[in-house]
């Protein structure tokens, strides 16, 4: 049962994510008038807005609750604050996979499966090289990197031999987007999000045990072991997902946990919840301006992501240092 | 041997470093006060651990109540002992309740969980550990003395036949490690069985049932206090150059003294 504050701080975050939802829709390149889309169904306003607006904006709330969430978790299985599926390299073993599928297979298997098998190899390498460093973060958080340079280095190497016309869609997508038109993959999208947000969400009181001392958890009968993989899977597959749909999206897993923490506290239900929804939010609003900054040319949303991500990771890390 | 754990040729070894635990014959029973003494490396923390089943890899036998642990779902073990590890990693930061609350995990299975019930529980263990007046409280912002009453209290809520805590007095000052004892001892009236590793013999002595002298992850001695506290086993465990005096108070009780090098000026 959660305190009042707690339950107050995810009806926010909730609020949030509602009003940036309902908001964004009426922010772009084209302006469109909300008379001519209740009075006429058949105006270039409604069109913009039904196949375009609002998948992207339902794009970009699923991507990011899904980043935010994947993030919360993994900070703390891995108890590093820097954990989140970019850094760790999971987003990025992933487009591996998707652009070998694209520019080598080309499309033999569904790009969908592909990303899929590529985030949940790289979950797999994770968890393998945490218990090989006997549960030392640190070290994980530094094989995540070098799965992140060697798969970024990969898509280099792939991209040297891809024709012009493949080499475009590749490098569009690579630096994140939220480009979609119509609804056929946003169900799967929408499947994929709530069913791994929901999974993690329903081992919060064991994540909250885990994260608070691990022998203690042990002693309280949980097992951590199976824990962590049930996380790092739901991870592997809410970040195939975004991966899939807008490419690969950094530092929403980073960023959001942190501003959660700081202003609810750690109980995870809350943190869980409060990142999914603020995660959902934030990329809406980076979503806002990267449609309006170069208008009528629109920025890659994965641009302004990083660019108010990095130094929030600069940030944490001066943080982290002070407190050691 | 259904009174509580009972041990029987316990042979353990870390595979990475030289280190090798024997135990012949232990009976842990309830209701009783049982410290685990012994210098640094003799093995206190890692006997701790493979009774609380941290530790699976070990050849022998441990039953708890007559049932041998490798056998017990991890949930219902966690029913039956908890162990309070020597450190607490400082992960996340939660509240003082919530950390207390998160002793009930092992009973919670949905069907018949009532909250009110279960919050009762969790004031009654914070009273019981003295932890209540700091309930809203973050566990960064406590002293450590009041961490040791917050950590003692979860596993307090755990309700459990055994407790095991692995150094629960470290790092606090004289009164706050007597404190402690005695709280622990309160908690072994209240018909639980009580297991410490400590260093702190004088405390120890005072306030067990039983001792156990572990070195080099052999049992030296093991008995009442007035069998263990003695000249020959403590010298033989610690070194030549300690001590031990009468307490001018009390009878029956000696003070353990180390041996200072080069001797006092």
């Amino acid at each position: 049962m959660l305190p009042l504050k707690n339950k107050v701080h995810i009806l926010i975050y909730f609020f949030v994510f509602v009003l940036t939802g309902v908001v964004s829709p009426f922010f772009g390149s084209s302006d469109i008038s909300l008379t001519n889309i209740i009075t006429d169904h058949e105006s270039a306003d409604y069109l913009i807005l039904v196949y375009q607006r609002i998948p992207r904006i339902i794009t970009g709330l699923l991507c990011g609750a899904g980043l935010g969430c994947c993030g919360a978790c993994l900070q703390v299985i891995l108890k590093n604050p820097l954990a989140e599926p970019y850094v760790l390299g999971i987003s990025g073993i992933s487009s591996l996979f998707l652009s070998f599928s694209i520019i080598v297979l080309n499309g033999l298997i569904p790009s969908g499966i592909a990303s899929l098998a590529g985030a949940l190899l790289a979950v797999f390498i994770i968890d393998f090289s945490f218990r090989a460093f006997k549960s030392d973060s640190d070290s994980t958080i530094l094989a995540g990197v070098s799965l992140n340079i060697l798969s970024a280095s990969l898509i280099m190497f792939l991209k040297y031999f891809a024709s012009p016309n493949k080499l475009v869609a590749v490098e569009r997508w690579f630096m994140g987007n939220l480009d979609v038109i119509g609804y056929d993959n946003l169900i799967w999208l929408f499947v994929i999000c709530v069913c791994g947000i929901l999974l993690i969400f329903f081992k919060s009181e064991e994540l909250n045990i885990m994260g608070f001392d691990i022998s203690l958890a042990v002693s309280r009968g949980v097992d951590p072991a199976k824990i962590r993989r049930i996380i790092y899977f739901a991870a592997g597959l809410i970040t195939a997902g975004v991966v899939w749909i807008a490419g690969p999206v950094g530092f929403v897993g980073l960023i959001i946990p942190h501003i959660v923490k700081n202003f609810s506290g750690s109980e995870m239900k809350t943190v869980i919840l409060g990142s999914s929804f603020l995660g959902g939010g934030f990329l809406c609003i980076c979503d806002i301006f990267s449609r309006v900054l170069i208008a009528p040319a629109e920025l890659p949303v994965g641009i302004i992501t990083s660019i108010s991500g990095a130094p929030v990771f600069l940030y944490i890390l001066f943080k982290m240092k002070k407190k050691k | 041997m259904n009174k509580g754990f009972f041990i029987k040729n316990l042979e353990f070894d870390y595979k990475d470093h030289d280190f090798f635990l024997e135990v012949k014959e232990l009976l842990l029973e309830k209701n009783k006060f049982v410290s685990v003494i012994g210098p640094n490396g003799s093995g206190k923390s890692t006997f701790l651990k493979l009774l609380s089943c941290h530790e699976k890899n070990f050849s022998g036998d441990i039953s708890i109540y007559g049932k041998n642990v490798k056998k017990i779902s991890s949930r219902d073990f966690a029913r039956l002992c908890a162990l309070l590890p020597q450190e607490c990693d400082k992960g996340e930061n939660y509240r003082v309740f919530d950390i207390v609350m998160m002793g009930r995990y092992p009973h919670l299975d949905g069907k018949n969980y009532n909250f009110k019930n279960e919050k009762n529980i969790v004031f009654n263990a914070m009273k019981e550990a003295g932890a209540q007046s700091f309930q809203s409280r973050y566990f960064s912002s406590l002293s450590g003395g009041e961490k040791k009453r917050v950590l003692i209290a979860s596993v307090i809520a755990q309700d459990t036949d055994f407790l095991l805590l692995d150094e629960p007095s470290s790092s606090l000052d004289i009164s706050g490690q007597a404190e402690i004892f005695s709280l622990l001892r309160d908690i072994k009236n209240n018909g639980k069985g009580v297991v410490v590793a400590t260093h702190n013999i004088n405390l120890a002595s005072f306030f067990s049932d039983y001792i156990v002298l572990f070195k080099k992850g052999k049992i030296l001695k093991q008995g009442t206090p007035f069998e263990v506290i003695n000249e020959k086993y403590l010298k033989k465990a610690y070194g030549e150059n300690i001590s031990i005096i009468k307490n001018p108070e009390l009878e029956n009780m000696k003070i353990v003294l180390p041996g200072i090098r080069g001797g006092i000026n």
